[in-house]
């Protein structure tokens, strides 16, 4: 029907890498460094604050995550509902997030309204009054989402999977059950605040259409001195080696929620690149072999994936499906023969181009637009390289041998030295 | 604005190309006119099912993802009531692959036994994962069947069974290829650092040749109005509570439409809302609520959803709800309250469209409900919305009669506060 050769892919063209744009970065009169990405083309700013007040620097369970969250509930020169009433008339809103090593304060606006809204983001920051009752309204509706979580097959692996691989007393290993949240008093978060928000602890980051008077407006408003003036002192999270299978029982659940993995390390390691290749291949992207085999070929998933996930002190790799209940058993067996496979045979020189190349197109999209670019500078925030460091990375990626990924599985693959966690029915 | 140019080939494909220098992407959308409102009630969950076929292979091309990976790709797709929409990213240099991919996937699919077999194990444990693996997850199971009677809508783009997907045969998935898998019924959107002119000479190149199918002529069963409130009762183990409530609510193309969306916003969305505000915050007897709209092309529902707290009975929590409407309806809107919504509604706008895949979606969206530069209109749309067409809007929207109720009873047995 026409003489087009649609067998043939079209010739692919050398993908230039660019350079991952650095951002402008300077220093507050207290200390607190500022990083700024400027996109003309925006009508919006972000503005994050980050604090080091993750989960695992809490004494009382929950305290990091609540903390965080209430801030947005009531402040000394604001209620609750001025401040929802306040962001939603001008139609921002605020991402607040707690992870296991940092602490976010995002706001999201269009610029013409930030004059209206940094009064009310810096009230949030730097004067929370932890009311009570407002309080006791976050932590009914936190518990309740709790509750209805932990009926997730997935939630429960992913709980008990965190516990068992760092230890349930340790640092990163600390879980939190629905009686905390009945323990948890407003006391406690005034204390974390106290701990650990303030200028001493913080970093800024602002990207989006930035112009000088917002500049100026942000550092008028935050560049004095603010809360805790010490920057939180590194954790110490034991280094754990936990193997072996653990089923939670789900009665009546259709499916099981697998979790496998063990504890690695972060971007400071020099195998953390190659590792990014050998994870992608095997189940990083939609078409590892992860994905090829247990959904492509055999069906026993919607979905497969594995990752490593980088944090301040090691990291950690784990591999997470939910599978058909009756395919369970078959889907572990395959994972094994997955990892083996990438132990015992070196991966072929066609799929390894594809992955590079797919890594490099990754790399790309992480620099379509300023606010992509900022996410990528936030993942690397504690490693104080600048945005230097991805072109690092995917220069590696893009030079890495078969040989050395197969040495890399062989050191960090062994299925036997992985801790396997499965919630569900057993049949 | 966002500026974009549009050409149609002879074969009836319809092309969008949006043009920004500022990006090493080029973003591809395609949206193929055919939703789960065109299904057989007989074989529900096929228009879905059929989005993960188009990644088995096509008659040229054995894998649709290694080419697309290898030049530094990356694709997903999604099935609604209404359309089977696919996308994809990749570094502009290597945007002839797009081309290459998608031409041929318009053309012909190569069907096999093993790729729908395999399909429908994947399909059938989507359909356990996100409806009947999860709390509450089959609320959507519940309610569309008890808002429509007769429209296509009374099923889930998932389908009303898994049965009807593990029913599927190659044969009926050729017929719905043939059938709804033609250029006359598509709409490409290209985006990035590229020129209309290029875009046309490869869209010429590559997808000219495909011939035209038949005409789709759409003859759904419109939905009566509704004239009675209706009401189902469940009981499920989750442990709190639950009220689910649906009215009747007009097409995409209805100018109340927009107006409708901004309701929504005022009654349900964020914490300063007026749900969040009386029944949360005020009342105590929800722990979260929210309203949206599904923003269906036909006649779509105006829902609004919530969890009670321990100890109030749901009844008594609906009541709650129907009180905070009657106080909308009877009471005049304040100023600053439309000001509020409207000037979230086009932040929103604004936040929307950074992405550049999210402005390739947009654009094939606004052109499919009849022209994609609707979406430079929509600031000066919401702008002129004013407190009268709110309240003649809400007025019409929470009649007597069009209201469907769904209480999911929590038979959980502890005790919570």
């Amino acid at each position: 029907m026409d003489k087009l050769n649609r067998e043939q892919q079209p010739k692919l063209n050398l993908v230039g890498l660019g350079t991952m744009a650095s951002p402008r970065s300077c220093r507050f009169e207290n200390g607190i460094k500022v990083h700024l990405f400027e996109g003309k083309a925006h009508e919006a700013i972000r503005l994050d604050l980050v604090f080091k007040a993750g989960t695992a620097y809490q004494q009382v369970k929950l305290a990091a995550s609540s903390t965080n969250r209430m801030l947005k509930e009531g402040t000394k020169q604001f209620t609750g509902r001025q401040i929802a009433s306040k962001l939603d008339y001008y139609g921002a809103y605020t991402d607040l997030t707690a992870t296991k090593d940092f602490a976010w304060i995002s706001l999201f606006g269009l610029r013409k309204h930030f004059p209206k809204l940094l009064p009310i983001y810096e009230s949030m920051v730097k004067a929370p009054a932890f009311k009570p009752a407002d309080f006791k309204v976050l932590n009914r509706q936190q518990k309740h989402e709790f509750v209805v979580n932990s009926q997730k097959p997935k939630h429960l692996a992913s709980r008990v999977f965190n516990q068992e691989l760092f230890g349930a007393g340790s640092p990163y290993g600390q879980t939190a059950d629905e009686i905390d949240y009945d323990r948890l008093k407003p006391a406690d978060l005034a204390d974390f605040y106290a701990g650990f928000y303030g200028a001493g602890n913080c970093e800024i980051i602002i990207s989006g259409a930035i112009d000088r008077a917002t500049e100026d407006m942000v550092q008028e408003r935050f560049s004095g001195l603010w809360g805790t003036d010490t920057q939180a002192a590194a954790i110490a999270q034991p280094h754990a080696s936990v193997t072996g299978l653990n089923w939670i029982s789900k009665p009546g659940a259709l499916q099981s929620a697998i979790q496998m993995g063990k504890y690695l390390f972060n971007r400071k390691h020099p195998d953390f690149a190659g590792f990014l290749v050998l994870n992608t291949v095997l189940g990083g992207y939609f078409g590892s072999r992860l994905m090829a085999n247990i959904r492509e070929d055999k069906g026993y998933t919607y979905g497969i994936h594995s990752q490593l996930v980088p944090l301040e002190q090691g990291g950690f790799f784990v591999i997470g499906t939910e599978t058909g209940r009756d395919v369970t058993q078959a889907a572990l067996e395959e994972i094994r023969n997955e990892l083996l496979r990438l132990i015992h045979e070196p991966i072929p020189e066609d799929e390894l181009v594809l992955v590079k190349n797919y890594l490099t197109g990754s790399y790309l999209r992480g620099l379509d637009g300023v606010y992509n670019q900022a996410d990528k500078f936030k993942a690397i925030l504690g490693l104080g390289e600048g945005m230097e460091y991805y072109n690092k990375v995917i220069r590696t990626v893009q030079d890495i041998s078969a040989e050395v990924l197969q040495e890399l599985a062989v050191r960090y693959l062994q299925p036997d030295s992985m801790l396997t966690v499965v919630a569900g029915e057993r049949v | 604005m966002i500026p974009f140019d549009r050409f149609t080939l002879p074969n009836g494909l319809r092309f969008i190309v949006h043009h920004d220098p500022n990006t090493p992407i080029l973003a591809m959308n395609i949206l193929y006119d055919v939703g789960a409102r065109d299904e057989d009630p007989e074989q529900t969950g096929f228009a879905h099912l059929f989005e993960h076929l188009m990644f088995g292979g096509s008659v040229n091309i054995p894998r649709y993802d290694e080419p697309l990976q290898l030049a530094g790709g990356e694709n997903n797709a999604f099935t609604n009531s209404d359309i089977t929409n696919y996308y994809l990213t990749l570094p502009v240099q290597n945007a002839e692959t797009a081309f290459w991919l998608e031409s041929d996937r318009m053309l012909s699919l190569a069907f096999s036994e093993k790729s729908l077999e395999v399909q429908r194990n994947v399909v059938v444990e989507e359909f356990r994962q996100s409806y009947l693996n999860q709390p509450y997850g089959d609320v959507w199971l519940l309610l569309k069947p008890l808002a429509y009677i007769t429209h296509p809508y009374q099923w889930n783009t998932i389908g009303k069974e898994t049965a009807h997907i593990t029913n599927a045969s190659l044969e009926d998935v050729r017929r719905f290829y043939a059938r709804f898998y033609n250029p006359n019924n598509a709409i490409v959107t290209v985006a990035g650092n590229v020129s209309t002119a290029y875009i046309k000479e490869m869209a010429e190149k590559w997808f000219g040749p495909i011939p035209a199918g038949p005409v789709n002529e759409r003859k759904l069963a419109k939905e009566p109005e509704q004239t009675t409130d209706r009401l189902n009762e469940v009981e499920r183990d989750v442990p709190f509570s639950a009220v689910y409530k649906a009215w009747h609510m007009c097409a995409q193309q209805h100018p109340d439409y927009y107006v409708i969306d901004l309701l929504s916003d005022l009654l349900g969305s964020g914490n300063s809302s007026r749900l969040y505000v009386e029944l949360v915050r005020k009342q105590k007897i929800f722990s979260e609520i929210g309203a949206f709209i599904t923003g269906d092309i036909d006649p779509g529902l105006f829902v609004v959803h919530g969890k009670v707290m321990p100890g109030v009975d749901p009844y008594t929590a609906d009541q709650g709800i129907q009180q905070v409407i009657e106080h909308l309806i009877s009471q005049k809107i304040s100023e600053a309250e439309l000001r509020k919504v409207k000037n979230k509604a086009i932040a929103s706008l604004a936040f929307e469209n950074i992405s550049l895949l999210n402005r390739a979606m947009n654009l094939t969206f606004h052109e499919h409900h009849g022209d994609a530069g609707q979406i430079n209109k929509l600031p000066a749309m919401y702008a002129k919305i004013n407190v009268d067409s709110l309240a003649k809007a809400s007025r019409e929207l929470f009649r007597k009669g069009n209201c469907n109720t769904l209480i999911y009873k929590s038979v959980n047995k502890e005790n919570r506060e």
